[in-house]
């Protein structure tokens, strides 16, 4: 996988499972930041790159889970 | 677990004759978008709801929407006294309208698939397209 998307997946998968407060902020900073160069360089707008992110780490997800673990998480 | 919701606090430099029961109101009108945001995050963006649920959520979304836009701008108001409020209030209705976008014209996995192809070219993804 392309390594710029594995760190942007890897970024907003790791805000969403921090409990909410300072250590979520600084996270979902560097998310954002890493969106917006992204979305910069391919001239896509950072909402649309977002929701691609957001939508893709369901599956992105599934496909990293360890061997024998159920692969359909309650999100099918 | 987080949501899109950030931390709500009271700006550290509130006047002292900022009216008490603007701030408890302002304070409590941020808590209550953050309790939707994430419970929207819970139960939409991690699962499959059900059309009711989703009807809800819609309306749910549509007014606190409607009321962030009256609050962003009396809170504009230069005669009004919490206007520190104004940053928050102008971020909650910027998530407030993601959630209507994503509620209303969600992403497919296939379009999802389509962007990312554009963004990083000639990577294969995980899985295949749905």
């Amino acid at each position: 996988m392309n390594r710029e998307l594995e760190a942007l997946l890897k970024a907003w998968d790791e805000f969403i499972q921090t409990p909410q407060g300072s250590e979520a902020d600084r996270i979902y900073a560097v998310y954002q930041e890493r969106l917006g160069d992204e979305a910069r360089r391919s001239k896509v707008s950072k909402d649309t790159l977002h929701r691609a992110v957001t939508r893709y780490n369901e599956r992105w997800l599934r496909a990293n889970l360890p061997p024998g673990f159920p692969k359909r998480l309650g999100i099918d | 677990m987080n949501g899109v919701a950030s931390p709500t606090a009271l700006a550290p430099d509130v006047p002292a004759r900022s009216p008490l029961s603007i701030e408890r109101f302002l304070t409590a009108w941020v808590e209550a978008v953050n309790d939707y945001l994430e419970r929207q995050f819970r139960e939409i963006i991690q699962q499959k709801p059900s059309a009711d649920k989703l009807s809800q959520y819609k309306l749910e979304c549509k007014w606190l929407l409607r009321s962030a836009l009256k609050l962003d701008g009396m809170v504009k108001d230069p005669e009004y006294p919490a206007s520190h409020f104004g940053p928050e209030i102008a971020g909650k209705l910027l998530q407030l309208r993601e959630s209507w976008e994503s509620l209303n014209n969600p992403m497919s996995e296939a379009e999802a698939e389509a962007i990312l192809q554009k963004v990083f070219p000639d990577e294969p993804r995980a899985g295949s397209v749905a």
